[in-house]
């Protein structure tokens, strides 16, 4: 069985990371950059491309909760009670992450406003679209409690051997290396977008390389168990 | 566990829920009874201002329903663990966040009390603007809902499966909750949502409404519980 749910990990690592780049591409592509009017008007033309965005999202919360179980399985023999911590930090990512999807869709009906007609102009819809930052802190804070968790998960694969202890130990460092890049952008938001970028980089490849090792080799028991 | 007593335990927790869940949804003016969301701010002001008390009772018992259901989380975990100890974990961790989102959703409910409450620091706004403001939180508090119903999907899909497999239980009653969960999935997909909203609003209620009854009267197979408990043990 740890086998198999080590594999159905490895599957969600890469889900949920095709998940959330998809999601932050589509979005992205379609709000751009500019004043609440150019934004607002480009959604508002491409809504439901935008709405996809969310939902593309929405589900890497959901398939987050799988992957949580999926690695709690692989990991519970090496340390339950690590693997029960890691697994609890996962699951309030994915709360979080639900809770940030509610937000998006918050600013979507702020944006869509100009096309309906309503009680406010437009300076005062830019202004409620400036929420978007509690959106964004939202995020980091998802994120910091999916630093904390992978940390853990790392953790226990390298003090394990379940997964090659050069792959575990490179987890454990980019987690937490992406921890304080977070932290940093809680703290300072405004020059945060260089770390963020450069910080993400070991995280990416920690995921992916974790992702299809499990995924193709699986974990290798035997060994951890001599 | 004593398998004779808990499940009608449960059933009655169950009931418990399902009281405080449409009680609250009828009580508040407004929020997700009968005609649905309201669509003139207007209007939704005057009967929040008018009923203050009423729409923070509806609110505060819907809350107290989802309170009930991470506690019914924790009770199927235990029912079902034999089953499957680690679906039931998954089916938890699910009901978990469901329970999560919907309590935050119970803030957006909650912020048309304190828009439309006067206060002089909204004097910047005009009547309208807070109407408007307040209408919109109610809004956004039923798109959170529906956020929480992705969850839900998650969350019966496994309750079902695990109930099908049991053996304990009716394998009715798990199929119909499966396939509510899977109409809850649909809100990945919003216009599929909106397609099927009234079919699986139909069977996700017979299906949980189902369950309770066959719990509080029937409960569960006892003999079979104590075999599958005692099979989960050896393994």
């Amino acid at each position: 069985m740890q086998r198999s749910y080590a594999r159905f990990a490895g599957a969600m690592y890469l889900t949920v990371l095709a998940l959330d780049i998809a999601s932050v591409i589509v979005s992205s592509a379609v709000s751009g950059s500019g004043g609440f009017g150019d934004v607002s008007s480009r959604i508002i033309a491409s809504e439901t491309v935008y709405r996809v965005g969310l939902c593309l999202a929405l589900g890497g919360s959901v398939a987050t909760v799988l992957l949580a179980v999926g690695l709690y399985v692989t990991v519970k023999p090496a340390d339950p009670n690590l693997a029960l911590t890691a697994l609890l930090f996962r699951t309030c990512e994915a709360a979080i992450g639900g809770v940030g999807t509610i937000l998006s869709l918050l600013l979507l009906q702020v944006y869509l406003a100009p096309a309906h007609g309503n009680a406010f102009d437009s300076h005062q819809l830019g202004a409620l679209a400036d929420l978007q930052s509690i959106g964004s802190s939202g995020t980091a804070v998802a994120a910091i409690f999916f630093c904390f968790g992978s940390t853990v998960f790392f953790y226990v694969f390298l003090q394990s051997r379940y997964i090659p202890r050069l792959m575990a130990a490179w987890g454990v460092f980019a987690s937490v290396v992406y921890a304080a890049v977070w932290f940093f952008v809680l703290i300072a938001p405004h020059i945060s977008s260089i770390p963020l970028a450069v910080g993400s980089i070991p995280i990416l490849i920690a995921e992916v390389a974790t992702g299809l090792w499990l995924l193709i080799a699986g974990v290798r028991v035997q060994e951890q168990r001599a | 566990m004593n398998a004779r007593s808990r499940p009608r335990v449960i059933g009655v927790i169950y009931l418990l829920y399902f009281l405080t869940a449409v009680g609250g949804a009828l009580i508040a003016p407004g929020t997700g009874g009968p005609g649905g969301l309201p669509t003139n701010a207007s209007a939704f002001a005057k009967s929040v201002t008018s009923q203050e008390l009423q729409y923070e009772l509806g609110v505060g018992l819907g809350l107290v329903s989802t309170a009930i259901y991470v506690a019914l989380a924790g009770l199927f975990y235990l029912l079902l663990r034999p089953v499957s100890r680690t679906l039931a974990l998954l089916m938890v961790l699910f009901d978990l966040v469901l329970c999560a989102v919907t309590a935050f959703a119970t803030v957006f409910q909650l912020a048309p009390v304190v828009l439309l409450d006067g206060g002089s620091y909204l004097s910047v706004f005009d009547v309208r603007q807070l109407q408007a403001l307040a209408l919109l939180s109610l809004h956004f508090s039923d798109l959170a809902g529906h956020v929480a119903l992705v969850f839900a999907g998650g969350f019966q899909l496994f309750f079902g499966y695990l109930i099908y497999r049991s053996g304990f239980l009716p394998r009715i009653i798990g199929v119909l909750i499966a396939v509510a969960g899977l109409g809850w999935l649909t809100f990945l997909i919003p216009p599929l949502a909106a397609f099927l909203i009234t079919e699986t609003e139909v069977v996700g209620f017979a299906a949980e409404a189902s369950l309770m009854l066959w719990l509080i009267v029937m409960g569960v197979n006892d003999q079979r519980w104590e075999q599958r408990a005692a099979e989960a043990r050896a393994s």
